[in-house]
């Protein structure tokens, strides 16, 4: 027999079919994670085995690209009333600018795969970006000439797409208002209360009402948290969310079973990093792929006991969906960090002990109560008003002056004690807007002199 | 005779190369200038002066969304050119001003500059030029954008921003810039 006598070509060509076969393997097959070219930032880890909801085919080019980040957060943008919308750059004036810094595409401010440039917000930008367009800003606002472009967006004064509370008008209409308001309060929610006016003669189901017999030991626990719940008060039974005797139910299921009566917490929950794997913008099959997000997957610090997958009932008891559990402790459960931490010696811990219905719990702040066509419903994205955290200031003022609020939401080292103390400063902001109000009143002093 | 009639061939052919190619970008312009400034009009004095300066009913403000009232002027016409622009319909329009309240909206192009200097000087006439933008040549027009209504002159003399608080009634405020791209 003769012996084959192999080249050095061979053993080259051996060793690319290897690695070209496992490269193929992990791209068709496998979870893709050799062509992940970096780490991504918090906002996209959880989805970063999910190629193609960035990526398309791969060969798309930008304006897919553009799309594909528009198909998550186009909706997130209208409603904040972007200041730098796209349309605003189409024009071609701009051409020059654009050269610098194409502001029509998301990527230009927020390119993905690179930790070592990517900044809060998952701006991959330099700091002083705002400079590229509005260098002579000392030119129109001469209060502005000492401040560096570093500090435009990062100071708790203006923000690149979400200025709903930080334009001048807004301001001034809130300036002068006392650290704690006479009338401090947050928003009732109204679900129940509207249900009851309009079922006025529904009376709450009773334990021996409830339409399934579970057989297991603890059917009787089960039963006595449903019979004292919101849903046995408003006529929810058993199988209203146990179609067909269901009894095993996996988080996209949870999800899509609630949502048939709670539509848009769902819509909210799933814009957040709680939810966002279960959205259905993603492609179809990476919620089974890869699970729900779990606390385990997290890149802030977590209780080492914390586990499972996140879904409505993690928060909400699946029985008893216990709205107060889910606003401190369902939250202290899991998130273990300073700011966590602090909460339970903090003023609004107190308010909270003293009254859990207006009381400051974790959920007033991170999942505020909004108006929403004429009612009062609890915003599920606990990440919508913490891009950047002054867009919190709407639920601060629900109890604060607007000077004191956005002076603590400037203060990090606060933050971190939870507002244990005052702000240790006042906002420079508020200074500014005063210097304008006494312009504007000289100014409209010496048109009435002239006239 | 020969060479003549080649000639005049030849310049009837031209003709009707030119006619085919459709309207003339200085026509097209002022066609779509016609419409802007229609609306325009309508707009601040049928909607604003009359809600807000005749029947005090609803004011015009800057943050309209949010205090619930109506945009102004200025912003409607914008929402309209940054509609016109996601549509890529073939043609953008802004309004500009040498006078600029909001001063992202001063001229930026050498041809901007002297467009809206020439409406100034030249009442009645429009500009017409060209130039080259982000490696696309435009073919420009600028035309003069007159105050119209009590509305324009009053918040624009009472803006605290306003580099200029001594406009009148019927004078040029700043001008509507049309571009075609060539």
């Amino acid at each position: 027999m003769k012996s084959y006598q192999f080249k050095f070509w061979h053993y080259g060509l051996l060793l690319t079919l290897a690695v070209g076969s496992l490269a193929a393997y992990n791209l068709e097959v496998a979870d893709k994670s050799l062509f992940i070219t970096g780490e991504m930032s918090h906002g996209h880890h959880q989805i970063e085995l999910d190629c193609m909801s960035c990526h398309t085919d791969g060969f798309a080019g930008e304006e897919a690209m553009q799309q594909s980040c528009l198909n998550c957060h186009a909706e997130e943008l209208e409603l904040a009333d972007d200041s730098h919308p796209r349309k605003k750059f189409l024009d071609p004036r701009n051409a020059q600018l654009l050269e610098t810094l194409d502001a029509r595409q998301c990527i230009s401010c927020h390119t993905e795969h690179k930790p070592e440039i990517t900044r809060e917000m998952g701006v991959s930008l330099a700091g002083d970006f705002c400079f590229h367009c509005h260098s002579d800003i000392a030119q129109e606002r001469n209060s502005h000439k000492e401040f560096g472009f570093e500090t435009c967006a990062s100071s708790g004064c203006h923000n690149y797409h979400d200025n709903g509370t930080l334009y001048e008008d807004f301001l001034i209409a809130h300036e002068g208002q006392p650290d704690l308001l006479e009338d401090a309060h947050l928003p009732a929610r109204t679900a129940m209360q509207m249900w009851l006016q309009e079922h006025p003669h529904k009376q709450p189901l009773q334990p021996e009402q409830a339409d399934l017999d579970l057989k297991s030991g603890s059917s009787a626990d089960i039963r006595a948290a449903w019979a004292q719940s919101a849903h046995a008060r408003s006529t929810v039974n058993c199988s209203h969310c146990h179609t067909d005797n269901k009894q095993q139910f996996s988080s996209l299921d949870v999800v899509e079973q609630c949502a048939s009566c709670h539509s848009e917490q769902r819509e909210s929950f799933i814009q957040g990093k709680h939810g966002m794997r279960l959205s259905s913008k993603l492609s179809h099959g990476l919620v089974e792929r890869t699970g729900a997000m779990s606390p385990l997957q997290a890149r802030i610090p977590m209780q080492a006991d914390a586990s499972g997958e996140l879904n409505c009932i993690s928060c909400h008891d699946a029985h008893s969906v216990n709205v107060h559990y889910a606003a401190v402790e369902a939250c202290l459960g899991c998130h273990s960090d300073e700011h966590s931490l602090a909460y339970r010696d903090s003023p609004h811990f107190s308010t909270w002990e003293n009254n859990p219905e207006n009381g400051v719990s974790c959920a007033s702040c991170h999942l505020p109560r909004e108006p929403r066509d004429g009612q009062i419903m609890v915003n599920h994205n606990q990440n919508h008003n913490l891009r950047p955290n002054e867009k919190m200031l709407p639920v601060c003022l629900n109890c604060h002056g607007a000077e004191f609020a956005l002076a603590a939401l400037a203060d990090k080292k606060l933050i971190t004690q939870n507002f244990k103390h005052k702000p240790a400063e006042k906002h420079r902001t508020f200074d500014l807007i005063r210097d304008r109000i006494a312009r504007m009143s000289n100014s409209k002093n010496q048109k009435t002199k002239s006239q | 005779m020969r060479i003549a009639a080649c000639f005049v061939a030849g310049l009837a052919l031209l003709t009707g190369c030119e006619k085919n190619q459709g309207i003339a970008p200085e026509r097209m312009a002022d066609a779509i200038f016609a419409v802007i400034e229609a609306d325009r009009a309508n707009y601040t004095n049928q909607v604003v002066n009359r809600l807000q300066n005749e029947e005090k009913v609803l004011e015009a403000d800057e943050h309209w969304q949010d205090k619930k009232l109506l945009p102004l002027p200025a912003q409607m016409m914008r929402m309209g050119a940054e509609r016109v622009a996601e549509k890529n319909s073939g043609f953008n329009y802004a309004l500009l001003s040498l006078w600029p309240v909001n001063k992202q909206n001063k001229p930026r192009t050498e041809l901007e500059k002297n467009g809206l200097q020439y409406v100034i000087d030249n009442p009645g006439k429009n500009f017409y030029g060209r130039e080259k933008l982000g490696g696309t040549e435009y073919f420009t027009a600028v035309y003069a954008d007159v105050g119209v209504s009590p509305a324009c002159i009053s918040c624009h003399n009472d803006h605290v921003d306003s580099p200029r608080n001594d406009f009148e009634l019927g004078q040029t405020m700043g001008g509507v810039v049309i571009r075609i791209p060539l």
